[in-house]
């Protein structure tokens, strides 16, 4: 066993290729094992790689808040599988988001959101729990919503887990749907797409995703819409009336496999240039200003860590061992 | 303590423990964003006076100044407190200590040796304007126009003839009507004035008023210290938009402006649609700010802040006539020739309303 | 030490002073009057009145001291910069001589943020007044920190526009005083809390530091949640780029009255459950819902303005007023029991929007709380609270003349504990206070409620006693049964406490970002519990 690995002890182990795998099954494993590492100038992300197998405990649904204790071990997409018994999901992620844990999913270049009815993006987790570079816990309220501060989940969120380690968090669940439909529009340009699709999400609409195709001078959309069927039958409507206030009309295309390609966090304005370049995509977490685009498209690639804004850098002082890596 | 602040002192008190509900409708408060400047600051310098909980000092009577009088506070307040009348009588507080601000000492010692707070002889400016043959109307043009605006007062004369409605200077217009001894907190030489001022004025039946403040303190201030007028009041733009109706059918002004509502005809007397009346055939379009009629901003002219700050004032006039049109190409136009005057300070283009009337009933 | 001695030791931890006699400012302070003027280009003042203008915030502990001619301490000197390099100077002069630095918007907090309780400099940002035009392609608004939130709501109504924040201070708050206290309009069901409109900060750090956050997407973690809701302890806002909605081209009022608050609190949940988002959810308590009444038209009472009341008016009925106040509300828990009788809530949603959406929304809301047994009273109570909406600010007034004190406290809590934390902080509080309660910003995992309380006692100092007792009656109460320290009040000096109780370990990181961005401690020392 590496010298590393055993000053870590039971919860660390070697692996194939040389390296040491830091499995802590709770916060107070996970700040000991940053201590350990801090003893050893040892860096988690450079000497060790973090793995949240341990952090796997579900605990029970609350019903009413529709919220649910999950360690951030657990990959979304098992979650959402297990949360179908309970008649709830986590709701329209991206496909490439319910292949993550819960804890890169929150740590990583999603930053943990989602957007909710009315188009604004929110935490996918109420509460969390972590572990800070200095081997502290931070764990936030789990009020819907606080003044009484600032927000220190900003740590954890985005944050690559340089700032902080998540372990668990409350995740919020929305009720499974009841119907499940898809209605498709053809709209004159990449802007009248543009102007209906934004105007239905701040009006209310809820749309799990979007294949947009930009085809022989127009734009063809197929949206998908779950939800109760009331819910569904106000978004149809809806996207009726704001695409039929940008020009375009229903369509009766059937729904077309979108391109497989690379997630990116997009503006409207670059969704916009990307149809008008003749490019179709996959759109997700459709919010008010940003969607989740898969295809050519500019915006922020979600599948690998990149560099971090200047002022993000400014909160690595946190870390002043640089236990937790550093920048990526 | 004086009777005027007991008077007052629930006013005083109601803002002191008020959260600053209007807050934002200060009009010096936000262009001297100063919290001391705002209505609450200013009405707790008159609690903490009115109680003795606090002398007076240099700093709280320029507060007690920093007031044009606009009632736009008023609009917002569900007590309808009536800040400016108990700002101007804490002003009262400030003569007596001799602490006014510098601008409104000298407008009262020019007042006390001319009867007017511009030191002239109005007599001859209102000679020079006297009707020669009959006429209808009995105009007092107020002294801010004869002295400052004198061609102003020719172009009321001008527009009243073409409306069917011919006025003369009326004689009595060689007095001020005191607001300036209101305003400055000279409420006894005030009340003394306004009976005088009653008594010139009582074999005049009728008179038509050019300046709205002036016709605010014939209407508004004279009862509220017990002098009672036997003249019925009326203002220039009543008389006209009651002749619109003769007024020469002439095409309107190819020309957009933007219309303030002056605070003392508005707010003080209630009349919005007389000018807008008028404004409306004179020219082919009119825009207006955000907030209009009652809820509309100051020109910064009254309650003498041009005298005692006057930056103030001109920041004031400044916000305002950006707040009804942005466009440097667009003028401002107003029924109240000390709100013209104070964006003519600020800079920005501007006519009175009655100027344009001439232009437009003489087709220029 | 007996309770009441540590209490009634709270007040005078602050330093209330006679408003007749302020203390002279601190001797470090006047020294750096050369350094400041020249900052801020001389705008600077040590005056006694200006000092007293700033001496206190809309905390309600002020009023009771103001009804005995006292404030709380104030700051030495004021300043008022008008570029970020101005601040920016005005902070190294601060770090350099070692002087407090208090940032202060339009003083509408009420929970003590901007009281310099270590005197220093208030550093006014009203001069960061400017709007510019609406972008309409991002749908987003650059507005300086000073704005006042009514002066902006007007301007982009004026053009077709609406930020959908309206707080009840709306005409008394700036645009920086929201940011930094995190707080919420009256139609956060719909537009979002003020953290959700805003896309970008700029704000001066207390290194001196000027930044601008940037606007998703972006690598890393975002800095504005970390900086909004800092209440100045870790920087001073000087302006925002916030996103703005088209003017609502539809609206529907719908009220319901259910046969008791967890009927009513479970229409709410359900109305979220089902992706409904109305810009507009109330629910009043039973006492609340008897007080308020049934709505009905808007009508505008008689009012006589104070200057004008009578002799009888001015001194014989507030003395009357006075007297009675102490016969009941001094006996706050009588009056409480008594309010048990009632059992009716009542709702009020307000949609709005494209006009077939809202209609549509309200219709399937009105299903559902229909099948909850919801009495329909139409759209005439919201109407009337929208006419109203403000009203409740002007009362204090009144409340603070009859010798009252007033106040209110807003948490938020998960559906599974709203309503024990509603009946727990109900009781804790009744001894002290008479409690009233609505629930409002809903979401689909929980609402915030919204306590009123009303009190009074034999004399000032009692009354005062029981000011402090209540709220510390109240906060434990509700922070024990599961709510927060604040839905949108912020914590200031009045839940500082609290804060840090509730943070635990979280208070260690929260006072790392302190040291990494006011190594000094020199921004807003005392507020959110960090020391100075």
């Amino acid at each position: 066993m590496s010298s590393l690995a055993d000053a870590l002890g039971p919860v660390a182990r070697d692996t194939a290729d040389g390296g040491v795998l830091l499995a802590p099954g709770d916060e107070r494993a996970l700040a000991n094992a940053l201590h350990v590492l801090a003893d050893q100038g040892a860096r988690l992300n450079r000497d060790a790689t973090l793995s949240r197998e341990r952090l796997t405990e579900v605990g029970p649904v609350e019903p009413r808040s529709m919220t649910l204790e999950v360690g951030a071990g657990v990959v979304l997409q098992r979650l959402d599988d297990r949360l179908r018994t309970f008649g709830l999901t986590v709701g329209p992620l991206s496909p490439s988001a319910m292949q993550l844990t819960l804890g890169d999913f929150l740590e990583g270049p999603f930053a943990g959101l989602r957007a909710i009815p009315g188009g604004r993006l929110e935490p996918l987790c109420t509460r969390l729990v972590a572990v800070l570079a200095d081997g502290r816990r931070l764990e936030t309220s789990e009020a819907p919503r606080s003044a009484a501060g600032p927000d220190l989940s900003a740590l954890v969120l985005g944050g690559h887990g340089r700032l902080g380690v998540v372990t668990r968090a409350r995740v919020r669940c929305f009720p499974l749907p009841e119907a499940d439909v898809r209605a498709t529009y053809s709209l004159p340009s990449p802007a009248a797409f543009v102007t209906a699709f934004t105007r239905a999400v701040a009006e209310g609409a809820w749309p799990w995703r979007v294949h947009v195709d930009p085809r022989s001078g127009r734009v063809v959309a197929e949206v998908r819409l779950a939800g109760s069927a009331g819910a569904v039958e106000r978004d149809r409507d809806l996207f009726g009336r704001c695409v039929d206030e940008a020009g375009g009309r229903p369509s009766g295309d059937a729904e077309r496999e979108g391109p497989v390609a690379v997630s990116h966090e997009s503006t409207w304005p670059a969704v916009q240039a990307s149809l008008e370049a003749g490019r179709a995509l996959q759109l997700f977490r459709l919010s008010l200003g940003t969607v989740v685009a898969r295809g050519d498209v500019d915006g922020l690639r979600l599948d690998e860590p990149t560099a971090w804004s200047s002022l993000g850098g400014r909160l690595l002082a946190l870390d002043p061992r640089g236990v937790l890596g550093g920048a990526p | 303590m004086s009777d005027a602040l007991l008077r007052h002192a629930p006013a005083y008190t109601t803002c002191a423990y008020c959260p600053k509900m209007c807050r934002f409708a200060c009009p010096v408060a936000e262009a001297a964003p100063s919290e001391s400047l705002s209505t609450w600051g200013k009405m707790v310098a008159g609690h903490l006076v009115q109680t003795q909980q606090r002398p007076l000092d240099e700093d709280a009577a320029r507060a007690l100044h920093a007031c044009t009088g606009c009632m736009r506070c008023s609009t917002f307040c569900k007590h309808e407190n009536q800040v400016g009348p108990a700002l101007f009588a804490a002003r009262g507080a400030t003569v007596e200590a001799g602490l006014q601000p510098r601008g409104a000492a000298t407008t009262l010692a020019t007042f006390t040796q001319s009867q007017n707070p511009f030191g002239r002889e109005l007599a001859t400016l209102v000679a020079a304007r006297r009707a020669l043959g009959p006429v209808k109307f009995q105009l007092f043009p107020g002294c801010s126009a004869l002295v400052k605006a004198p061609a102003l007062v020719d172009d009321v004369l001008e527009v009243a003839r073409r409306f069917g409605a011919p006025m003369g200077v009326a004689r009595v217009s060689s007095r001020c009507c005191g607001y300036p001894l209101y305003a400055a907190g000279a409420h006894d030489a005030f009340r003394e004035h306004a009976a005088a001022m009653a008594d010139a004025m009582s074999h005049v039946p009728e008179l038509t008023v050019l300046d709205p403040g002036c016709a605010l303190t014939f209407l508004k201030v004279y009862p509220a210290f017990g002098v009672k007028l036997q003249t019925r009041v009326h203002t220039l733009v009543e008389v006209l938009a009651d002749h619109l109706p003769h007024a020469p059918a002439t095409p309107p002004l190819d020309e957009v402006v933007g219309y303030h509502d002056a605070c003392h005809l508005g707010r003080g007397l209630g009349q919005y649609d007389q000018p807008r009346a008028l404004l409306h055939r004179a020219v082919r379009q009119v825009t207006e700010g955000a907030s209009v009629r009652r809820e509309g901003g100051c020109a910064g002219g009254g309650g003498l802040l041009p005298r005692t700050m006057p930056d103030v004032a001109v920041e004031v006039a400044r916000r305002q006539a950006a707040e009804v049109t942005p466009s440097p190409d667009v003028a401002v136009v107003t029924a109240c020739p000390t709100s013209r005057r104070m964006f003519e300070r600020a800079g920005k283009k501007s006519y009175d309303l009655v100027t344009l009337l001439r232009r437009w009933t003489e087709g220029t | 030490m007996s309770t009441d001695a540590r209490l009634s030791g709270l007040g005078s931890r602050w330093g209330a002073v006679p408003a007749g006699a302020l203390p002279p400012p601190r001797a470090k302070v006047l020294a750096a009057k050369g350094a400041l003027a020249e900052a801020v280009g001389g705008r600077v003042s040590f005056s006694d009145f200006d000092r007293l203008s700033y001496a206190r915030d809309l905390w309600p502990l002020a009023l009771l001291w103001i009804r005995q001619g006292k404030v709380p301490p104030p700051p030495d000197a004021i300043v008022w910069p008008g570029t970020e390099d101005e601040v920016a100077r005005v902070v190294r002069v601060a770090r350099d001589k070692r002087l407090a630095l208090i940032p202060y918007g339009a003083g509408s907090g009420v929970c003590g943020g901007a009281w310099a309780i270590h005197g220093g400099v208030t550093l006014d940002l009203k001069r960061f007044d400017s709007i510019g035009p609406v972008d309409e392609a991002r749908r987003c608004v650059d507005v300086g920190a000073g704005v006042m939130g009514e002066t902006l709501e007007r301007k982009l109504n004026f053009s077709g526009w609406t930020l959908g924040h309206f707080p009840s201070s709306i005409y008394c708050s700036s645009v920086g005083g929201w940011i930094a206290a995190r707080s919420a309009g009256q139609l956060s069901s719909r537009y979002g809390k003020i953290e959700d409109m805003v896309l970008s900060l700029r704000a001066v750090l207390g290194t001196g530091e000027q930044l601008i956050t940037p606007e998703r997407p972006f690598s890393g973690p975002d800095l504005a949640p970390l900086l909004i809701g800092s209440e100045g302890t870790l920087c001073a806002f000087t302006g925002a780029r916030l996103r703005v909605f088209p003017l609502p081209e539809g609206r529907v009022f719908h009220g319901f009255e259910f046969a008791s608050v967890e009927e009513g609190l479970e229409a709410i949940r359900l109305v979220f459950r089902e992706g409904l988002r109305p810009a507009v959810v109330r629910l009043y308590d039973p006492f609340d819902t008897a007080f308020v009444g049934k709505g009905g038209k808007a009508r505008h009472a008689p009012v006589t303005p104070p200057s004008l009341r009578s002799a009888m008016e001015r001194s014989f009925l507030p003395m009357m007023l006075r007297q009675v106040t102490k016969q009941t509300l001094g006996r706050p828990k009588v009056m409480n029991q008594l309010q048990r009788v009632f059992r009716k809530s009542r709702l009020i949603l307000m949609f709005e929007g494209e006009a077939k959406r809202a209609e549509a929304d309200d219709r399937a809301a009105t299903m559902l709380c229909r099948k909850l047994g919801g009495d329909d009273l139409g759209e005439a109570p919201g109407r009337a609270w929208l006419a109203r909406r403000y009203d409740v600010s002007y009362r204090m007034s009144r409340l603070i003349d009859a010798g009252t004190f007033a106040d209110t406290m807003e948490i938020a809590a998960p559906w599974e504990r709203v309503h024990e934390v509603y009946e727990r902080v109900h009781a804790a509080a009744s001894p002290y206070a008479f409690v009233l309660c609505h629930f409002s910003h809903a979401y689909a995992d929980g609402c915030s409620l919204y306590f009123s309380f009303v009190g009074s006692g034999g004399d000032e100092q009692e009354i005062e006693q029981r000011y402090h007792q209540l709220w510390r009656a109240a906060l434990a109460a509700a922070v024990s049964a599961g709510g927060n320290v604040s839905h949108h009040h912020g914590v200031g000096l009045l839940k500082a406490q609290a804060l840090q109780d509730a943070l635990g370990d979280g208070r260690h990181a929260l006072a790392a970002l302190k040291a990494l961005f006011d190594p000094d401690g020199v921004m807003n020392p005392g507020k959110l519990g960090l020391s100075s």
